[in-house]
């Protein structure tokens, strides 16, 4: 199991990630995770001409785990951009290994009331116990916009905002 | 008339309204909306359906936005499920937009995206091969 990076960033694939995250990882292939997302016909047409070139899958959690147990993606750099906090959780506990977790982007969701960390990065307290979660498990999960920021601890920074 | 909206990242829907009213006078039926860092899709999507709504005068919108495979064009695809007439078009620049703005006088919303396709790229020089 190959998975060089795993984004969280509720706005997918976009500028920065194909601008620069997909060529500073070196990925040949970008899975998109999220139920709903992997349910959206709009967005499995939209995300992989996003990607300008790049393979692009737009799974579900479960099809995401299957595809990683299977031969096709053993020689595969691969990125994995999970929606919400919830869903890169998902991810690990069904034994997915990441050798790196970063926070991207999370919008604020309408109707939700959640903490603002960064300019970039809005948290419910739910999502926040998520990470700590995947903190828990011995993951360093950081905080880094663009390759060439520093990475940043990113539990310590929604700690100091009393998530 | 065809409504315009302009959808960008950051500042530039806005740029583009403010460099083409200095050319061509204030205009009717022409807003912008930029994605801020802080904003998402949703609720890019929820903005543009609203301003949609507002400015649509019965013959339809036409959606410029700035890039294909960003947020706002990702976002933009989902207002082809309302009820409006709407197209959207990707890749916009200042040339295109001017060229539109005069054209949407007679033209309809199915004749402006012809229009469109055909001066794409028309714009674009190297001025020292017209020189």
């Amino acid at each position: 199991m190959a998975v060089k990076h795993l984004r969280i960033d509720n706005r997918l694939i976009h500028g920065q990630v194909t601008s620069s995250w997909v060529g500073n990882i070196g990925a040949d292939h970008i899975i998109v995770t999220n139920d709903e997302v992997a349910n959206d016909p709009i967005q499995q047409t939209m995300l992989p001409e996003a990607a300008r070139g790049v393979k692009t899958s737009v799974f579900s959690v479960e099809e995401t785990v299957e595809y990683m147990e299977s031969e096709e993606s053993e020689d595969e750099v691969i990125m994995i951009i999970a929606k919400f906090p919830e869903d890169a959780l998902q991810l690990l506990k069904k034994g997915i290994e990441p050798a790196e977790i970063n926070m991207g982007n999370q919008a604020p969701i309408p109707n939700t009331d959640p903490v603002k960390v960064t300019r970039s990065i809005a948290i419910t307290k739910e999502q926040g116990e998520k990470l700590r979660e995947i903190s828990n498990m011995g993951y360093k999960l950081t905080s880094q916009m663009m390759p060439s920021d520093n990475k940043k601890d990113f539990i310590k920074m929604m700690e100091k905002k009393g998530i | 008339m065809v409504s315009f909206l302009i959808v960008s990242h950051g500042g530039l829907a806005e740029g583009l309204i403010d460099a083409a009213e200095m050319i061509m006078g204030e205009q009717e039926g022409l807003v912008g909306i930029g994605l801020q860092p802080e904003e998402g899709p949703e609720q890019l999507k929820d903005k543009m359906k609203k301003e949609v709504k507002n400015s649509d005068e019965g013959d339809g919108v036409l959606v410029l936005v700035d890039l294909y495979g960003g947020t706002p064009g990702n976002s933009a695809a989902y207002l082809l499920e309302m009820d409006n007439k709407i197209e959207v078009l990707t890749g916009i620049n200042l040339p295109i937009m001017l060229e539109l703005l005069n054209l949407r006088n007679f033209q309809s919303l199915e004749e402006l995206v012809k229009s469109a396709k055909s001066l794409s790229g028309k714009g674009f020089k190297v001025l020292s091969e017209v020189l």
